[in-house]
């Protein structure tokens, strides 16, 4: 199968609709992407945001108001759907309910007429590539949801795509096989290294799978980079709202030191790695800190001073456990790997706490 | 009211049985009694069906026009019946008119009443998520009992009624003399054979191009956007629920004089058919297109089919099944209709149905019987094959295109 690796790049795209109470909205607003040859680039972003749009318009099922979509050096912009030559993987799937397995993955195919015979070999290729070999003759209907999202993936890939596209593709599947079904693609796209762009709101997934991922909102995308870019240095309090659990403090900087600074927060001081250019002392500023980046007592290393706290709440999940903890009027997730029995805490402890001075990210804040 | 129950049947169905019975169970758990949970749950979730088959039921008795006729002559006269009276008897058009003019206002109004306020009220949602669930009780053992035999008792009669038809072809004179005799079906294969042979004809050639209609309009009034979209629906949707009298006596009317004069010939007989019972098929493709969610046709137009290869090889063949629907329909109402088609007959082409009622009327009822058995016996054997035709059309798993058929 020769796959040819291409750049997909989406240049300024806009597009409006008129809204029935909000008068006419964005879908999207310039919205850019640059996505590398051989590249898996997921849109990430909650329900409104943009991002099923922008996939639609690079499929070119939907046309943008304003900017310009590019495969390789080639302009689509006015292209039609069927002239780009896509693979695209529908939420619901959309098989052919008249139509068998093999029907559906040869349709595409039998589109561009090619000879029966030469049919026959890819479509049995491609449903051994996704594990559905003796399928053939069986009808969505018959089929398990995960079948079904395989037959999808069989359809779009057989084609030979310069794009694959998905578009929520794992929604409809149980948790399980969620996480079963997003390998899969993922190692089928490193195998066939096609130019992919992923859409979904799960952010586990979107970090699962991705190269990079795109995150979304309101029409526009307000970072990219790869999961942990995103994950350890969100650019705003949506994303870090966004990937994963979060702890949003509200301090000023009272010190700075080297690259870093010391941030006066929850009655003390909290020291941290970076400080971004243009903050001052006695600027506001908002702290962002994962669950799993605040040390209880003596544990976890290079900490600041520590602050006082006690143990309001806790849940047992087994292999961890998420206390919320208050220090200084505000509750605080932690969370804690379960070490063993003794390493647990009650609730009313008093404990002290230390963020990890590397894991906390400092964004400009408002004064109050 | 035997004659009209079916409908009200095939319009209630659907909706009972889309009505999520986890919402009765639901009531039940919070300590309904059964009687109270059919009383506040079922029945007001059940009010549009209601709403919707008394309105097709009062506008179908409205329109009905053999009936009252057969049954009740000249001692309880209904407009239809007068306006048809008005028209052969009298050769007056203008009385006829102004008679199923005053018919059209309340059927207009039921119409109407029906699209715009029943239609919006469906509470029932239909999720796709239905199944593995178990049908909720909502009566007791002891109801169900006296309801199960109320309706056999029904049923039987019914089936009674068809025997007693059967048996009154075969015999010389029902209720005088009751020796066996094939003599009825000869008279209806030698004097009738002209009725039947026009009938079948006349049917022949509505079914088609009605099942065509059905799919061209449904097609375009769903997937179309152009001006006139809605007024288009609605007209075509018109002929279809408006009592047959009126329809005949305006095609009698619109077709009398150049340049369309069609009276006398089987053209117009066809025509009505088409438009009439058309629209069957129309709300057949409507249905069936609006379950065929818009990823399929950008699935096909995606994997690189243009517009017309994608409504070739992926929308026709799903809606298919509406186009036999209408077929079936077509051609079913073009053997068993009478209130439209009863003005527009003439001696060059006339009906089974026409002639069923001149026999009734020179009380000759054997011929009659014969007449109505064979009309039974075809609409069975074309039911039976189109009912065939759907299966192989349709692909396991494909969506279901039960009760197409009614209405």
């Amino acid at each position: 199968m020769t796959i040819e690796r291409i750049r997909v790049t989406v240049d300024g795209v806009s597009k409006r609709y008129a809204h029935r109470v909000k008068g006419e909205i964005y879908a999207a607003r310039n919205v850019m992407l640059d996505v590398r040859p051989g590249e898996f680039l997921t849109l990430l972003g909650p329900s409104g945001c943009g991002k099923t749009t922008t996939l639609r318009m690079i499929a070119g099922f939907e046309a943008p108001d304003a900017g310009q979509i590019r495969f390789g050096g080639q302009d689509v912009t006015g292209l039609p759907a069927n002239q780009r030559n896509i693979g695209f993987v529908f939420q619901n799937y959309a098989l052919f309910p008249h139509l068998s397995v093999f029907e559906n993955v040869a349709y595409g195919l039998r589109v561009r007429g090619q000879p029966t015979a030469a049919i026959a070999a890819r479509v049995a290729e491609v449903l051994t590539l996704v594990g559905l070999a003796g399928y053939e003759q069986q009808f969505s209907g018959q089929l398990s949801g995960g079948e079904q999202q395989r037959v999808a993936l069989a359809r779009a890939i057989v084609i030979a795509p310069r794009v694959l596209l998905f578009d929520e593709p794992l929604s409809n599947l149980d948790a399980r096989l969620r996480v079963e079904m997003r390998q899969e693609i993922r190692n089928l796209q490193r195998r066939l290294a096609i130019t992919t762009v992923y859409v979904t709101h799960d952010q586990e997934e979107a970090m699962a799978v991705s190269d990079r991922i795109a995150v979304m909102n309101e029409g526009t995308v307000v970072q990219e980079g790869t999961a942990e870019d995103l994950y350890h240095r969100p650019a705003s309090e949506f994303v870090a709202r966004f990937v994963g659990r979060v702890n949003l403090v509200r301090g000023s900087v009272a010190a700075v030191v080297g690259t870093g600074a010391d941030i006066a927060a929850l009655g003390g001081t909290v020291r941290v790695r970076t400080l971004p250019a243009g903050l001052a002392v006695g600027d506001a500023v908002q702290l962002i800190v994962r669950p799993e980046a605040i040390g209880i007592g003596g544990i976890g290393g290079g900490a600041t001073d520590a602050l006082q706290a006690t143990v309001s709440a806790r849940t047992f999940l087994g292999e961890k456990i998420e206390y919320v903890v208050r220090c200084a009027g505000m509750a605080l997730q932690v969370v804690r790997y379960n070490t063993g029995p003794g390493a647990i805490l009650p609730e009313g402890a008093a404990i002290s706490l230390q963020f990890v001075e590397d894991a906390v990210t400092v964004l400009p804040g408002s004064a109050t | 009211m035997l004659t009209y129950f079916p409908i009200a049947y095939l319009t209630l169905r659907p909706i009972l049985a889309a009505i999520d019975s986890n919402v009765e169970g639901m009531a039940f758990s919070l300590g309904a009694s059964r009687w109270r949970v059919f009383r506040t749950v079922t029945l007001p979730l059940a009010v549009p069906g209601l709403a919707n088959a008394f309105l097709l039921l009062f506008a179908a008795s409205l329109a009905d026009f053999a009936t009252p006729l057969i049954l009740a002559g000249n001692n309880f006269q209904v407009l239809p019946t007068q306006a048809y009276l008005q028209i052969t008897g009298l050769f007056d058009l203008r009385g006829g008119a102004a008679l199923s003019f005053v018919l059209l206002i309340p059927a207009l109004a039921v119409f109407l009443l029906q699209r715009y306020w029943v239609s919006r009220r469906f509470y029932v949602t239909i999720t796709g998520k239905g199944a593995g669930q178990t049908p909720f009780d909502s009566i007791s053992p002891l109801v169900r009992g006296i309801l199960l035999c109320a309706c056999l008792a029904v049923a039987l009669v019914i089936v009674y009624f068809y025997a007693l038809l059967l048996y009154a072809s075969l015999v010389v004179a029902l209720g005088a003399n009751h020796a066996f005799t094939l003599q009825h079906y000869k008279v209806i294969f030698t004097e009738g054979l002209k009725a039947i042979r026009d009938t079948l004809i006349i049917a022949g050639i509505a079914m088609p191009l009605g099942g065509l209609y059905g799919i061209l309009v449904g097609y375009l009034v769903t997937k179309k956007r152009f001006v006139g979209r809605r007024t288009m629906e609605l007209v075509s949707m018109m002929n279809y629920a408006l009592p047959g009298t009126i329809v005949g006596i305006a095609y009698l009317i619109a077709f009398n004089d150049p340049p369309l004069e069609l009276t006398g010939t089987a053209l117009i007989i066809i025509a009505c058919y088409i438009f009439r019972y058309g629209p069957t098929g129309i709300r057949a493709t409507v249905a069936l297109l609006q379950q065929i969610d818009k990823s399929l046709e950008e699935a096909s137009q995606g994997l690189g089919a243009g517009s017309a290869t994608t409504f070739r090889r992926i929308t026709l063949p799903l809606i298919l099944p509406a186009f036999f629907a209408g077929l079936g329909v077509v051609f079913i109402r073009s053997m068993t209709a009478i209130s439209a088609t009863i003005f527009l007959v003439s001696i060059g082409w006339t009906l089974i149905t026409v002639k069923i009622l001149e026999n009734i009327t020179e009380l000759s009822l054997g011929p009659a019987a014969a007449f109505s058995v064979l009309v039974v016996a075809i609409v069975f054997v074309v039911i039976a094959v189109i009912g065939r035709v759907l299966r192989l059309f349709r692909a396991p798993g494909a969506m279901p295109v039960t009760s197409l058929l009614g209405g």
